[in-house]
């Protein structure tokens, strides 16, 4: 590539072809410029009479509005191939540091053009830590071609990467409803993921959009909510996606709580079921701070433990939100026996 | 069923070139092209038109994979193949991806040898055997004629049964055969809705149905496999009806035992399912992780599936052997009101299950 003295009249600014934008503000450059001017030629192609930027775009904006006549650039020659010209080009972009989801999605789409998707240098792909399965290119591609609002929220930062590529499929309104309210709640990775699963599984199983279940009413009320934080929401919309994902375990275990809840354990015990009450390992769990307490706790408990009303928790045939014997029903049970004990 | 594509391709390992499969298949399979080569080696993606014979290495003989925490039915596996065409979207061979062809074991001899082996073993015991774990057990049969051996094998032998799986009505074979009485032709059924989405390419119900009747009609023994029971809109009726049509068309007293088994799968099975069946939402039920590390559903639908399927047989013959496959205490109980230790075992359920039905056994204690 040689290296010259192009003017502004020489060069196409206008021509956004080998453009990659990073869909989000960052001074670091601007206050570089202003100290140090252009230290890195941008980089030209040539077109017939004229050229066109290929890397430096801000650079050179940043030069003509401060006055200059043009900047010494690196320039590709008319009869260099677009794939060479591109392949520089991004390569040098994955060298600087930090190139955003925006940023990825955006190359990605270049290289799949380029060279189809079975067909796109390694290097490129482990230098964006992009995986090399052959749906993930394209599922890159859709994000970028997603235009400017879903670029945007990729860039901000918030969104992570996986859970990016698992909406990449989505119809439009749903992709984009999505990403928002990710990007609302800024929550780690591993959680978007698991909203991102939840909604696309029970979509699916429901016959409905994404976007039918995040603005769905209970959602809605979840995401729009003036007195919660984004801590709160967070928790609020796992916990709602759980129950419409399972809803059966779910109003199982609200059952298994208020059934516990209904025997008036001591405070001290806590009766854990096996994970999702698969099996038959059960656990009960007692805290005290000595004798005395363990002593108290053991006492209280017995009665409990040894009516048949501990039995009601494990029939399994009682349907969710059936109750346990009423207090009533039980005291008077509990009465019947002492008589006929005695008797 | 339509007829499978044959195979246009048969790839056949030296060493069992000559030997009698490759002749059956040779005969069946005019069509298509012989090549020889010394080793197979694993394939990286599928191709439905190659059949590969193999000189396999392995043991014929399997345990049926129980695991401690779900009762196992004790049954004995005899592999003579891996793979399958009929392509259902929840079949675990697909996770198997190192041999994704079609693949059979041309060394009969060491087979029928290691058979012969494991039952001369425990005289005393029944040995219930099949063949249908890693693939199906009758969709090569037009091709391989296996069956015209395996099945004459079992009725020389007083304490085995052999079980032969399929979902197709590839049973021509069978016709005519000396199978003592020893043999069960089994098959898997499933509601009408779930046979047409997930497993499109299988016999329909009724033409399973009408082969189950040709084979009763040979004079052999059946059984009858709800496995995977599906979690879908409407399933209960979907069952009910696929139980009445079974019923209907087949005597019960012919049925040696039903097993009914809900859907689980290895976790690695939900993305296959996904890329390869994007249609299907059978992984997206109240899938919950089960102690043997498969997804399974959530208890109490898996319990209402059983109870619901047990009560609807038992009103028909109470005294049809159901059991279900890889399920614990708990459920055992809340379906059947027993568990089956209570009954000395699934094992011994089903060991009794072919003494009153088929009345092979007991057996003599050895001296
Ligand atoms: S018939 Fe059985 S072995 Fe064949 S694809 Fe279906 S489940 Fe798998």
């Amino acid at each position: 590539m040689d290296l010259r003295f192009a003017t502004f009249s020489e060069i196409d600014l206008d021509n956004r072809t080998f453009e990659i934008r990073r869909f989000a503000a960052s001074t670091r450059l601007k206050d570089s410029l202003a100290r140090f001017g252009i230290l890195d030629p941008p980089w030209l192609q040539q077109k017939g009479a004229q050229y066109i930027a290929v890397d430096g775009f801000q650079r050179l904006g940043w030069a003509k509005e401060n006055g200059a006549k043009g900047a010494v650039c690196r320039i590709f020659g008319q009869d260099c191939d677009i794939r060479e010209v591109w392949s520089r080009r991004i390569e040098k972009k994955i060298f600087e540091s930090g190139i955003n989801l925006a940023e990825k999605a955006q190359i990605m789409s270049v290289l799949i053009v380029a060279f189809q998707s079975q067909e796109i240098p390694s290097f490129f792909l482990s230098g964006m830590n992009v995986s090399n399965r052959p749906d993930v290119p394209a599922k890159w591609a859709l994000l970028s071609a997603g235009g400017t609002e879903t670029l945007e929220m990729l860039a901000s930062g918030a969104i992570a990467e996986r859970a990016a590529l698992e909406v990449a499929e989505w119809d439009e309104r749903s992709r984009d409803s999505l990403l928002s309210v990710l990007k609302a709640l800024k929550c780690s990775a591993s959680i978007q993921v698991e909203i991102v699963e939840h909604i696309r599984e029970i979509a699916v199983r429901e016959q409905k959009s994404g976007a039918d279940i995040i603005e769905a009413p209970r959602s809605r009320e979840i995401l729009m909510s003036g007195d919660l934080n984004h801590r709160q929401k967070t928790q609020a919309l796992r916990t709602l996606l759980a129950e419409l994902r399972y809803p059966r375990l779910s109003s199982r275990q609200n059952q298994f709580r208020r059934d516990l809840e209904a025997l008036g354990l001591p405070s001290g015990i806590r009766i854990i079921p096996p994970p999702a009450f698969e099996g038959n390992n059960w656990e009960m769990e007692l805290s005290f701070n000595g004798p005395e307490e363990l002593r108290k706790i053991v006492h209280s408990a017995r009665s409990i433990v040894e009516s048949d009303r501990l039995d009601a928790i494990w029939r399994w045939d009682r349907r969710p939100g059936s109750p346990l014997p009423s207090a009533a029903a039980r005291q008077k049970q509990d009465e019947n026996k002492t008589t006929s004990n005695e008797g | 069923m339509k007829k499978i594509q044959a195979p246009r391709k048969v790839i056949v390992e030296s060493s069992v070139a000559k030997g009698e499969l490759v002749a059956s298949l040779r005969k069946n399979l005019p069509g298509a092209s012989f090549e020889t080569v010394d080793r197979i080696s694993d394939a990286v993606c599928c191709d439905p038109e190659i059949l590969e014979v193999v000189d396999f290495r392995g043991r014929f003989m399997k345990s049926c994979p129980g695991t401690r925490h779900y009762h196992c039915c004790g049954y004995k596996i005899l592999h003579f193949g891996t793979q399958c065409s009929i392509g259902c979207s929840y079949c675990i061979l697909q996770a198997y991806l190192n041999q994704p062809n079609l693949r059979l074991f041309g060394n009969l001899g060491q087979m029928f040898g290691e058979l012969s082996d494991a039952l001369a073993q425990n005289r005393d015991s029944l040995h219930r055997i099949g063949t249908g774990e890693f693939t199906d057990s009758l969709l090569l049969d037009p091709f391989t004629e296996l069956s015209r051996l395996i099945v004459p094998h079992f009725a020389r032998t007083p304490n085995a049964v052999l079980e032969l799986k399929t979902k197709t009505n590839f049973v021509e074979n069978l016709s005519g055969l000396d199978h003592g009485g020893h043999t069960i032709v089994a098959w898997s059924l499933n509601s009408a809705q779930i046979r047409k989405q997930e497993e499109p390419f299988a016999a329909t119900i009724a033409e399973r149905i009408e082969a189950a009747r040709f084979c009763s009609g040979e004079g052999y023994f059946l059984a009858f496999h709800f496995d995977p029971i599906i979690d879908h809109p409407e399933w209960k009726s979907g069952y009910a009806r696929t139980l009445d049509r079974l019923f209907a068309g087949i005597d019960p007293a012919r049925i040696v035992w039903i097993s009914l088994g809900a859907f689980r799968f290895m976790p690695e099975l939900k993305e296959i399912i996904r890329l390869r069946h994007p249609l299907s939402r059978i992984a997206y039920g109240e899938f919950i992780r089960g102690l043997d590390g498969k997804m399974r559903y959530f208890r109490d639908i898996r319990a209402e599936f059983y109870s619901f399927m047990v009560e609807r047989i038992r009103r028909i013959d109470p005294g049809l052997c159901v059991y279900l496959c890889m399920e614990n205490d708990d459920i055992w109980k809340q379906s059947f009101g027993f568990s089956p230790e209570e009954r000395g075992g699934l094992s011994h359920m089903l060991d009794c299950a072919v003494k009153n039905r088929m009345h092979i056994g007991p057996f003599e204690p050895e001296t």
